[in-house]
């Protein structure tokens, strides 16, 4: 007989998406998102014939969660029963004091693991899963290490479920929570390890090691199909995993060269173009885009990114629009600055101030600073970026 | 720089044509459209390449397009021109569609083309005039407009265009903006994002709505907290309502329980109750023959039972203990006879107040210590012999005579006598030798005739001999003393020679034998001396011994004489000693007899009480047994039964009585608490209620006969605590649901902390990105101003300095000061003749325009750093003036040629023929366009592979 789990993990419900430029009622369609995402998670499973859905963490942000919150976790947990609900808190939602892990009544077929080392609970015969919960944010202990935090030699199949970081393929920026590599797993006597944190999906059964990713899109690099792992036992301790795709946002990031362009006007409606073109397909008003401006640019061509997003956003229909400037003035800064003008003069000074820029927001500063006195000194209106 | 030759192969409307320049001017004749401002465009081209397109900007549109050649064919164009430091350069530029390109040669020189490549583009003119081409057009291309400055227009207005248009030049060159316009533009960026305390301004709210935001989130958090520590108590109010209602639930169960297991009781009791009674009936059937025994003769029967067999078991071991005595009697009085008899053979003892032991103890140890002392007799008389021999060895050394402490003193007598026979061989062995030589000589020289010579040996050795006997008497002298001193100490001893040797070899040996005898004769003193104080001793002891026998009574030999040998005496002692020793033992014999007599004689005493002692106990247990049967007798006991099995069976008797009587007390009692008129079927059914009362409470009444049934205090115990329990849980339940309203009213109305964390995380963006905005701007116009002030304050000395050069030179020393403002360039003028400085708009029409022009001149030069002169380019400079300006501006440009090459254009012949009239140096020409030189070989203008 085939035993069937949903594993999922990164939901990061009440999260901010400011970052991703969307504010007030875009912010709020976000979050109703990834609970939309958690009951879509649900239907899978039930119809998938899961038995035990598993959630390896980061299931909430806990700055921002609150009593409703847990609310709608225990409702949701009581509507998927009887299949079992296996909860390994992440370091979003560690198991501190005020966490709605703590405070909720959890329906009967929720097991949550409280323990920062792993424990068993038998899901059925023969096959054991493995939890443990963070306790702090920052816990940075092993996983998988420990003698009596794992089933040695025991037989049947044993399954781990915990938010950690394998570090052979942790993303350059990703922070190291509970650390471990993925030859451990097997070397643990475990013949599969469901995890969460990173946000991209990983399936390596050859290594046993799954990452779900994030079911929804938190971040503009967070691009392409995404939803939960659906995971198969069969009695001969044979597992398949299959990623299933029931994400509804999207984001992606585009980048927009604007070498040539002469005037506000043409520059929008290139990016414009650009964005149109990178979300052909794609639902407008459930996707979330970066687009970086590269190119050449001559100083009349004010970039005021608000103006910008906003124009962007309203000639192409997408949801949020968050630009980064990331052009360089169409000028020979180097023969500028060999001008015996009032201009060249202001060109020296500020590349030499941004030489000596202690760091990278003087520097940032001195950058703008550059800019708006070149736009300054073209002639045309100094664009706010 | 001073062009010298323009070889056109095609551009605009110019085809093969060549144009050789006049050192200071030259003026281009021509009719509109004949090409004039062509000439002009193809010069910049040369100096500065042609734009032919970019990102954005279509070739068909560029300037490239504008001149391409007008009829086709090659399109391209060639410059020779000469610095002023004479080195001379020839620029050549093809534009031909696909092959745009360049070259610059250094006339007899190498091809120098890429010091000149800016981008696509060939320009020598911007490294050797230094300046862009936008800046060159704005000086150094003039038209008639720019000399003259917006005539219609005010003094102060033209000034100000001028300042203007100077401060353009040299703050961004002729198509930028001044510093100032740029400085405004960023305060206006500035002001567009406001600052933290403008309310209006982007900044402004974004602060303002941060700050609500954390206050909204602060207050959302402390409500959040406060609906959960509601929460919380929510929690444990209904836990301790579901505890309290548990604990009621199981009080109630408990005390069900023990109701029911009462009832259990109360019938399982009534049945015992009547199985008890008939069984008591009939033991008390069993028990009615003992109803009238006398109980009560049980303790006195008991006590005589015992006092019977106390009294029987003393007798009998008094019968025991008299069988055994009278053996042990028997054997006592036959000791006693012989006792008695030994007391009779011994005397009747010592003095008792004589301490007989004591003392003939000390007289032995005083004994003892002077026979000790008196065997070391013959150690003396060794050491006497010892000391004898040493006597007769010493006197063989020959040194007997010497006392022993006088030794030490003979040493050094023997050495200095030695010492003297020594020296005294010495002198007179050097004496022989020197008589032996003196004559010698004296005789050698009176045999060879020399008699003074002789004389003087002799002479000589007479005095050598006088000293050596002076000598001789001196040194003698010690050893002579010494002699005599030993002669005194071993009178007749050998003092010479052989005897002097002898007695040095026998020191040692005689110094040895004299300290050994030394120390013996100390030795054999003492013990002398101790020898005669022990046989002093041995004397009193021998009287104590003596004298301590007689006071006994001992018999005793004789003492010995005194004067006696130490043997003698201690033999005498000893004997005394012995006497008193065998008197003691006698004595004490003497009472060991008595005292043994007497403990015989107690014993004797007591094993005759034994036989006394058994004829009272047998007539005491007699009496004893009388009263016992007297007693049983009574009661109806045996008679022939032996008097203890008597008591036994009274006791019995008594036993079956007090059965008889428990029996019928319990019989009383059950009777009296078994409720004859109770009906077990009301039993039952209260105990059906409540079972199923229990079971109601999910109690299980298969558990309630499994332990013994409570009684009525812990009944009520528990009643008491279910009630408590259940107010209890009433009270938290009530509590509970109050607060449970209050929350789910709540709930809806909780303020999303993700909603507010994401508004404040937008708004603190915003506001992040509006401040890093206001410190970018505000750096900007930081450094703007600081470079502003920079190349003003270094431009405007300058530019009064080159201009006034100039001025005074044009206008004849009429103005010789000019003074250029640093903020805007301001221009003012003075001279000879007006003492104060006069701003530029005060100046007449003619000086103003003159003034631009060098002040653009310089600007243009000075900018350029390159100090070359620029050629002016003047496009119809005088098309519309009136004569007497015309004259005036061509005197003017006709003294300007001295220091820039001019190239003019206009379509008045008899304006043409007057500006080459006015240079009289022959530095000037005219290009009449029209019957120009054509050039004959249009590749003149390609450049070279």
């Amino acid at each position: 007989m085939t035993f069937r789990i949903l594993h999922l993990a990164d939901l990061h419900l009440e999260r901010s998406f400011a970052q991703m430029g969307c504010q007030g009622e875009m912010a709020r369609r976000r979050r109703q998102g990834l609970r939309e995402a958690m009951r879509r998670a649900g239907e899978a499973a039930r119809q998938a014939g899961c038995e035990a859905i598993t959630i390896a963490g980061d299931l909430f942000e806990h700055e921002r969660s609150g009593a409703e919150t847990g609310q709608f976790l225990v409702e949701t947990f009581e509507s998927w029963a009887p299949i079992r609900v296996l909860l390994a808190p992440g370091n979003h939602d560690p198991l501190v004091p005020g966490s709605p892990y703590l405070c909720s009544p959890w329906p009967a077929n929720v097991h949550l693991f409280r323990r920062n080392h792993l424990e068993p609970v038998p899901l059925d015969d023969g096959l054991t899963i493995w939890g443990l919960g963070h306790q702090e944010p920052a816990w940075t202990g092993d996983p998988l290490g420990g003698e009596r935090a794992s089933p040695g030699g025991e037989t049947g199949v044993h399954i781990a479920l915990f938010h950690g970081a394998e570090l052979g393929s942790r993303p350059a920026d990703k922070a190291i929570h509970g650390p471990f590599t993925a030859s451990e797993i097997r070397s643990r006597g475990f013949s599969l390890a469901l995890c969460g944190h990173y946000h991209g999906r990983r399936i390596d059964l050859r290594a046993g090691l799954v990452y779900p990713g994030s079911p929804e899109p938190l971040g503009f690099d967070e691009s392409g199909p995404r939803g939960p792992v659906l995971v198969e036992v069969e009695a001969s301790g044979e597992i398949r995993c299959t990623g299933l795709d029931t994400n509804r946002w999207h984001a992606d990031t585009v980048t927009c060269r604007l070498d040539g362009v002469s005037n506000l006007t043409a520059a929008i409606d290139r990016v414009s173009a650009e964005v149109l073109a990178a979300t052909a397909g794609l639902p407008l008003e459930r996707t979330t885009l970066r687009v970086d401006l590269v190119g050449a640019v001559p100083p009349s061509v004010a970039i005021d990114l608000f103006d910008w997003e906003g124009a962007v956003r309203d000639t192409t229909g997408v949801g949020a629009v968050r630009i980064r400037d990331q052009t360089t003035p169409a000028l020979d800064l180097e023969a500028l600055a060999g001008e015996a003008t009032t201009r060249g003069a202001f060109a020296r000074i500020a590349t030499s101030a941004l030489a000596a820029g202690s760091d990278a927001e003087e520097r940032s500063v001195l950058r703008d600073a550059l800019r708006y006195g070149l736009e300054a000194f073209s002639g045309s209106e100094v664009g706010l970026r | 720089m001073r062009l010298e030759r323009l070889e056109v192969s095609g551009f605009g409307g110019l085809q093969r044509r060549r144009f050789d320049f006049a050192e200071r001017v030259t003026v281009v004749l021509g009719p509109n459209e004949s090409g004039k401002s062509t000439l002009h465009r193809a010069i910049r081209a040369a100096l500065y390449g042609l734009e032919a397109g970019s990102p954005g900007h279509p070739r068909d549109r560029s300037e490239w397009a504008r001149w391409s050649p007008w009829t086709g064919g090659r399109y391209g164009l060639a410059l020779t021109y000469r610095l002023d430091s004479g080195r001379r350069f020839r620029v050549a530029q093809s534009f031909d569609r696909g092959k745009i390109e360049a070259q610059v040669h250094e006339l007899g020189g190498a091809d120098v083309t890429q010091s000149f490549r800016f981008g696509r583009l060939v320009s020598p003119g911007q490294v050797h005039l230094g300046v862009d081409e936008a800046v060159f057009c704005a000086a150094g291309w003039v038209g008639e407009e720019s000399l003259r400055l917006s005539s219609p227009d005010g003094p102060s207005i033209q000034a100000g265009r001028l300042r203007e248009a100077l401060e353009r030049l040299a703050d961004s060159g002729p198509e930028g903006s001044t510093a100032a316009q740029a400085l405004e533009r960023l305060r206006d960026g500035l002001r567009r994002v406001g600052s933290e305390r403008r309310g209006g301004t982007p900044l402004g709210v974004a602060t303002a709505q941060a700050r609500r935001l954390e206050a909204e989130i602060a207050s959302a958090r402390r409500r959040l907290e406060a609906f959960a520590a509601d929460e919380e108590r929510l929690r444990a109010l209904e836990t301790a309502a579901t505890s309290a209602a548990s604990a009621a639930l199981e009080a109630q169960r408990l005390w069900l329980a023990g109701r029911i297991a009462q009832l259990d009781q109360q019938v399982r009791e009534a049945a015992e109750a009547g199985e008890e009674i008939a069984a008591l009936t009939a033991a008390l059937d069993r028990e009615a023959a003992h109803a009238g025994f006398p109980a009560d003769e049980e303790a006195a029967v008991i006590t005589l039972g015992g006092e019977l067999h106390q009294a029987e078991g003393i007798a009998a071991d008094a019968e025991r203990r008299w069988a055994d005595a009278q053996g042990m009697l028997a054997a006592v009085r036959r000791r006693r006879a012989e006792v008695a008899a030994g007391l009779r053979a011994l005397p009747s003892g010592m003095p008792p107040e004589v301490d007989i032991n004591a003392r003939a103890e000390e007289l032995r140890r005083r004994l003892a210590v002077a026979a000790a002392v008196s065997e070391r007799t013959e150690e003396l008389a060794a050491a006497a012999t010892r000391d004898r021999a040493l006597r007769r060895e010493m006197a063989g050394t020959g040194l007997g005579a010497v006392p022993g402490s006088d030794l030490e003193t003979v040493v050094p007598l023997i050495r200095t006598v030695r010492f003297g026979r020594i020296i005294r061989r010495a002198l007179l062995g050097v004496a022989g030798v020197a008589c032996l030589a003196g004559a010698s000589g004296a005789a050698a020289a009176w045999a060879a005739g020399r008699a003074p010579l002789a004389a003087a040996v002799g002479i000589g050795l007479a005095a050598a001999l006088t000293a050596i006997a002076v000598l001789g008497w001196f040194t003698s002298r010690a050893p002579i003393r010494a002699r005599r001193a030993l002669a005194s100490l071993l009178p007749g001893a050998d003092l010479e020679g052989d005897g002097l040797n002898r007695l040095v070899e026998a020191l040692p040996a005689a110094t040895r034998i004299h300290r050994e005898r030394e120390q013996r004769a100390g030795a054999l003193d003492a013990g002398r001396a101790e020898l005669d104080q022990a046989r002093a001793e041995l004397e009193v002891v021998v009287d104590g011994c003596c004298a301590l026998a007689a006071e006994c009574g001992a018999r005793a030999a004789a003492r010995p004489p005194r004067g006696s040998s130490v043997l003698a005496l201690a033999a005498g002692a000893t004997r005394a000693l012995d006497g008193v020793d065998d008197l003691a033992r006698q004595a004490a014999r003497r009472g060991e007899l008595e005292v043994e007599d007497s403990r015989l004689g107690a014993e004797e005493h007591q094993l005759a009480d034994l036989g006394a002692e058994a004829g009272r106990r047998r007539e005491v247990a007699a009496s004893v047994e009388g009263r016992i049967r007297s007693i049983t007798g009574a009661a109806g006991i045996d008679g022939s039964l032996p008097p203890l099995a008597a008591v036994a069976a009274f006791r019995d008797a008594c036993e079956r009585r007090r059965e008889h009587d428990r029996l019928a007390s319990r019989l009383a009692e059950v009777r009296r608490h078994h409720d004859p008129g109770s009906h077990p079927e009301a039993a039952a059914q209260r105990r059906e209620d409540l079972i199923s009362e229990l079971r109601r409470r999910s109690g299980d009444p298969g558990l309630v006969t499994a332990g013994p049934p409570p009684d009525a205090d812990q009944l009520a115990e528990l009643e008491r605590a279910a009630v408590s329990a259940q107010n209890r849980a009433g009270a938290a339940l009530s509590a509970s649901e109050v607060l449970r309203a209050r929350l789910e009213g709540m709930t809806g109305g909780l303020p999303s902390l993700a909603d507010l964390e994401d508004d404040r995380l937008a708004v603190a963006a915003a506001r992040d990105r509006a401040l890093h905005q206001q410190a970018a701007l505000q750096r900007a116009i930081e450094m703007i101003e600081a470079a502003s002030r920079e190349v003003h304050g270094r431009l405007a000395p300058r530019l009064a300095e080159s201009v006034s050069t100039r001025v005074s030179r044009l206008t004849s020393e009429r103005y010789t000061q000019v003074n250029v403002d640093t903020e805007h360039f301001a221009v003012a003028l003075a001279g000879p003749d007006r003492d104060q400085l006069v701003a530029l708009e005060l100046l007449s029409h003619g000086t103003r325009d003159q003034v631009a022009l060098l002040l653009r001149l310089a600007l243009c030069e000075l900018l350029g750093g390159s100090g070359e002169s620029l050629p002016l380019l003047l496009d119809e400079p005088l098309a519309s003036s009136d004569p007497s300006r015309r004259l005036a501006l061509s005197k003017f440009l006709s003294h300007l040629a001295t220091t820039n090459q001019l190239v003019l254009t206009t379509s008045d012949p008899q304006l043409a023929a007057a500006l080459s009239a006015e240079d009289g140096s022959g530095g000037a020409a005219v290009l009449d366009l029209e019957s120009g030189v054509s050039m004959a070989d249009a590749s003149l203008a390609a450049p070279e592979p």
